[in-house]
């Protein structure tokens, strides 16, 4: 129960571009990142945007275009596994909860959709299943017919989290699930992640709000310029942020509006 | 003082309104936080002060005038969440600067770097890039700005640098902010006040 499930080396990720006919260009986009989840934990993943968090997501995940060149170790129960490998095991032990409601398809109604990822879940009864994890999140039956443009932000969202959740996953990669909610959908979701990871899946928790992932997570890395940093304690997240070693980490925390909104030079 | 008076707007004729009697007012120096979730018509009001859209009804003024000279820039610049959006990636910094008309000489080096000067939008980071639009909107020497989550995709350190100069500045020259956020610790902390932003309840206001 307490090996990790999940466990990043040192990935970097390079994409290899052409410009202007053959003149190859490379760009490398993570340099280093290190990861690891651990059934019944939340860890969270922080960073800026451009960071390279949604891409370590995705690299994990196998999901990758092929212009992408991999370096570094992704284990899964302490085995190494390949792209194609790790493919094999999306939707089924690991899944994605993406960030934004442009992932469900736009031609199908939302209960076909529901009811595919139960049916890959290996659900014995998808119809059933699919609208008993709707109305779970508060979603009834007339939302199955619906597309998901017919949906509203939050709703998707939770359409989304249904979907993530079918499998039982061991492995929860949740890309920015509170961006753009309302404060109480927010702590819902939140608490919804708290709860998986207390029923023993090991959940990452992907976001640019450190606040957030200080409030949820049992541990907080963070990234930056496509590698990770630190790896901090939540609750050396307090007052001063004396308690934090790496300078980035405590620089971040004491720049929060609250916290002094102050500009730390050298970092 | 920036006025907006009785703002009614729609994006198409069968749509809903987005705004629906809307009135604001902003004192010349002053910041005022505009918070609320995403959806809500925040930043539609944001584009509506700019003069980026027309309203249906009702009528925006700066110091009693309503802006209309296609000359000069307008009065009220937009900041937006993403400067890659904003300018042209195949303009080099300087290019970009310039177009405002003003000399590059005034910028301040703290907002932007010499060194950026000659470099593409995508060859400097997204920080970087979001303080040479802040400078951009600066240099037309606008009377108004407004900051529509300037920040929302930034690590808090460079958060806090960016509203530090961008604070300093509008002191400094009396210009007024609207700060549009839904991030309220943020808008405490930069805006003298904070308005709560309501969207206009689904199913009203559609007699008009």
């Amino acid at each position: 129960m307490n090996g990790p499930v999940l466990e990043v080396r040192g990935l970097e990720i390079d994409f290899v571009q052409y410009e202007r006919g053959l003149r190859r260009r490379t760009v490398h986009a993570l340099t280093g990142m290190d990861l690891t989840a651990v059934a019944g934990e939340v860890v969270a993943l922080v960073g800026a945007s451009g960071a390279g968090k949604s891409l370590l997501a995705h690299a994990v995940l196998g999901l990758l275009p092929p212009n992408a060149v991999e370096r570094g170790d992704v284990l899964l129960d302490g085995e190494r596994l390949d792209p194609a490998a790790r493919r094999r095991h999306a939707g089924r032990g690991m899944t994605l909860l993406p960030q934004a409601a442009g992932f469900l398809d736009p031609l199908s109604p939302v209960g076909r959709q529901v009811r595919r990822s139960a049916q890959l879940a290996g659900s014995a009864d998808p119809r059933r299943a699919a609208a008993d994890a709707l109305e779970r999140r508060g979603l009834g039956p007339e939302v199955l017919g619906r597309y998901p443009h017919e949906l509203s932000g939050g709703m998707a969202r939770r359409v989304l989290v249904a979907m993530a959740t079918l499998g039982d996953p061991r492995v929860l990669i949740a890309d920015e699930p509170t961006t753009g909610l309302p404060p109480a959908e927010v702590r819902r979701t939140l608490g919804e992640l708290r709860t998986m990871a207390d029923d023993g899946c090991a959940v990452v928790l992907i976001t640019h709000e450190l606040r957030a992932a200080v409030e949820v997570a049992h541990r907080v890395v963070i990234c930056r310029d496509g590698r990770t940093v630190d790896v901090a304690d939540p609750a050396a997240f307090t007052g001063d942020g004396d308690a934090l070693t790496h300078p980035f980490t405590r620089a971040l925390w004491q720049a929060l509006p609250g916290n002094g909104f102050r500009v730390a030079e050298g970092v | 003082m920036l006025q907006a008076e009785g703002i009614w707007f729609r994006y198409a004729r069968d749509r809903p309104w987005v705004l629906a009697g809307v009135d604001l007012g902003i004192a010349p120096g002053e910041v005022v936080g505009l918070c609320g979730p995403s959806g809500g018509g925040k930043s539609t009001l944001g584009r509506v002060l700019a003069g980026h859209l027309r309203p249906d009804r009702g009528l925006v003024t700066v110091d009693g005038v309503a802006p209309h000279s296609r000359r000069a820039p307008h009065p009220v610049q937009l900041v937006l969440q993403q400067p890659e959006r904003a300018i042209d990636p195949r303009w080099r910094v300087r290019q970009a600067l310039a177009a405002t008309g003003a000399q590059l000489e005034g910028v301040d080096e703290r907002l932007v770097h010499p060194s950026w000067l000659d470099r593409y939008p995508h060859e400097i980071s997204g920080g970087e890039l979001q303080r040479v639009n802040l400078a951009r909107a600066l240099l037309t020497r606008p009377r108004y700005l407004v900051a529509d989550e300037i920040s929302a995709s930034l690590d808090a350190v460079t958060q806090a640098r960016i509203w530090t100069l961008l604070l300093e500045h509008c002191r400094e020259a009396g210009i007024g902010v609207l700060a549009i956020s839904h991030d309220r610790p943020l808008l405490e902390t930069v805006a003298g006040r904070v308005l709560d932003w309501t969207a206009v309840p689904f199913g009203s206001g559609q007699d008009g």
